[in-house]
């Protein structure tokens, strides 16, 4: 029975097999470029860093590579891919054709037919998006030194070891309904809309809240202060990103002693200098979604105003430190692939006993 | 010997509706047996009971003294030709003997290659490029090459047209006298029954009507015809099956195990066919009755 599942597997291995070979050949021929395109990168931003007069240092992708690291942010649709192109019909279609009738009446059993093809297709699911992500995470390493933002909610699932959990949970949920609904189309539709529903609550309800974030409070730094507005709103200070590296910072605020928040009118009152918007030099209305106006003349005004405001009010940060990275990498993959055994268990349960 | 086939008080119901009710059969081996019964009689719905593709609602069924589909080799025992004959069209003839070698452990490679030259199909070419009648040899083929005890047969004909129909019994009839393996085999043409079956099962109205060796059901039914009369006062062991009237005439069917004294009766014959639609017509007029008084009952 695993002969025949990998015989009916095969064109989509093929498939697979080759767009793997292509993503690897376009890596390996572009990955030294952007290594030395970082490693350059990095020692101007150090260098300027040390010199109060650099304006800072910018680093811009060719058309190719920008194009390559689509791939690595197409990693988070694969996972649905497989669950759609390869979980759902494994079982809708043999339904579909009524070739389940066939194969269900040779010497082999129903769990057995089923254990083969999640066997054969499942480790194929897996491995094929594992070896995507290695490429990936490969390739884009440099980049990702640079950005010290390995939490990001994108990222998060792009790189290392989650997009295995991912695809093992698609490629269940795509058999669970293939099995469940015995239509290919209708099953990759709700495959599609279960998986993205799943992967989106869990990445944006359930992520942050695993682990409660830690608090750090820090003094107002009047050399890392901005000014400004969010999305039109009323202007005040904007505390720069502080420097924790690869940290997932939920929050960064300016309160008071008692926990009271920084408002415009404390920093009107106190700062009368600033530009604010109708003192002339404010931030045009309507601008941009996060106006920044520091620099230049108003940065003194700003530099001295900070100093003030820092006798009473401080800054607090909510964030995940960097080192909880590797136990939330693990414990999602382990969560997901668990998922993914336990929908494997509810189909053979269901083909046993349910399915005519 | 066990019965091939060995059901009682089968049956089979999707929501509220009864496919098959109340069936009890036993089917002797060693014999081919024709299923037959109008569309949507349940002749399916049996079928894929005896194989093992479906569970049954109440009442059991034993199929070579067995539970169908129980283990691989209950499984082994047992080959099915499905309807419509569905084989996975990317796969090529080749291909198909190779996976029923993988899939059942006394595979007879050999008999089916044979087979398949002997057939004229190509073995290189895909499943779905078959014609109907290729494809239902081909599904036979593998079925056959099982080394099962009992073949079953859904439909198999159905959809051929009537030189592949005859090619594809003719088939059958040889393979059976070979391996004598004992054959259930549905239809709704009572005339393929007639040419190749020597059991009959009659479904109609999701209930078996009839069921018996065909030379014995043919020995024991005969058609009266005489004057018309009252048939409330015949003999105690003749059942009548089916009776109509005309204005001066009756002519019955009737079922029964000793002769025909009353000389008033001229008696012929009868053949399968009229044999097989007299019960059917039967289990119409039933059911119409039954809705009949359902609808009375909820008035």
């Amino acid at each position: 029975m695993i002969r025949l599942s990998w015989r009916q597997f095969q064109a989509q291995a093929a498939v697979a097999c080759g767009l793997l070979i292509a993503v690897l050949i376009l890596f390996a021929s572009t990955r030294g470029n952007i290594d030395h395109l970082y490693t350059v990168f990095a020692k101007a931003n150090a260098a300027c860093l040390n010199n109060p007069s650099c304006p800072g240092v910018g680093i811009e992708l060719n058309k190719l590579d920008q194009l390559l690291e689509l791939i690595g942010t197409a990693l988070v649709v694969v996972p649905a891919l497989v669950g759609v192109f390869w979980g759902a019909p494994l079982v809708a279609r043999e339904f579909e054709n009524g070739t389940h009738r066939l194969a269900w009446t040779q010497s082999v059993t129903r769990t057995r037919w089923l254990a083969c093809k999640l066997a054969v297709v499942g480790v194929a699911s897996v491995a094929v998006t594992g070896l995507l992500s290695l490429l990936v995470t490969w390739w884009s390493s440099p980049i990702d030194r640079a950005h010290q933002n390995r939490f990001g909610s994108g990222l998060f699932g792009e790189r290392n070891i989650t997009p295995l959990g991912y695809a093992a949970f698609g490629f269940a949920l795509g058999v669970l309904f293939g099995l469940l609904i015995r239509r290919t189309l209708p099953a990759m539709a709700a495959t599609i809309v279960g998986f993205l529903a799943v992967r989106l609550t869990a990445t944006y309800l359930v992520r942050p809240n695993i682990f409660s974030p830690r608090h750090k409070t820090l003094a107002l730094d009047p050399n890392n202060m901005g000014f400004g507005t969010t999305n039109g709103g009323p202007a005040t200070l904007m505390p720069n990103p502080p420097n924790l590296p690869n940290a997932w910072i939920y929050s960064t605020h300016i309160v008071d002693n008692a926990g009271h928040g920084l408002t415009s009118e404390t920093v009107k009152a106190t700062c009368p200098t600033l530009p604010f918007p109708g003192n002339g030099g404010g931030p045009p209305p309507g601008s941009g979604t996060r106006v920044r106006v520091a620099g230049g003349g108003v940065h003194d005004a700003l530099h001295d105003c900070v100093t003030k405001l820092g006798a009473t009010y401080h800054e607090v940060l909510t964030y995940q430190p960097a080192n909880r990275y590797w136990t939330l990498q693990w414990g999602e993959t382990l969560v997901y692939f668990a998922a993914a055994l336990a929908i494997a268990g509810f189909c053979f349960w269901w083909i046993r006993h349910r399915a005519r | 010997m066990t019965a091939v086939l060995d059901a009682s008080g089968l049956g089979k119901r999707y929501r509220q509706r009864w496919a098959l009710r109340d069936c009890t059969l036993q089917v002797p081996a060693g014999r081919v047996v024709g299923l037959v019964g109008p569309n949507g009689a349940g002749k399916t719905t049996l079928l894929q009971l005896a194989v093992g593709l479906l569970e049954p609602s109440a009442g059991h069924i034993a199929v070579l003294g067995g539970k169908p589909a129980e283990n691989p080799e209950q499984l082994g025992r047992v080959g099915f030709v499905a309807q419509d004959t569905p084989v996975y069209s990317a796969l090529s003839v080749g291909e198909h003997l190779q996976l029923g070698g993988w899939l059942n452990p006394r595979f007879d490679a050999a008999a089916a290659e044979r087979r398949v030259d002997q057939l004229g199909l190509d073995r290189s070419q895909r499943a779905g490029k078959l014609s109907g009648g290729q494809r239902a040899q081909l599904a036979l083929t593998l079925a056959l090459a099982k080394r099962p005890e009992l073949l079953i047969l859904d439909e198999p004909v159905a959809s051929l047209d009537p030189l592949a129909r005859h090619e594809f019994l003719q088939h059958l009839m040889e393979s059976v006298a070979e391996h004598s393996v004992s054959v259930v085999l549905s239809s709704h043409l009572v005339a393929d029954v007639e040419r190749v079956c020597d059991y009959v099962i009659v479904l109609a109205g999701s209930r078996v009507q009839v069921a018996g060796d065909v030379e014995e059901l043919l020995a024991s039914h005969h058609r009266l015809s005489g004057a018309r009369r009252d048939t409330s006062h015949l003999p105690s062991d003749q059942e009548v099956i089916e009776a109509s009237h005309t204005d001066r005439q009756t002519t019955l069917l009737v079922r029964t195990s000793s002769p025909i004294l009353d000389p008033a009766w001229t008696v012929e014959q009868v053949g399968l066919e009229d044999l097989v639609l007299a019960y059917m017509r039967r289990a119409g007029d039933a059911s119409r009755a039954a809705q009949t008084v359902q609808v009375g009952s909820v008035k």
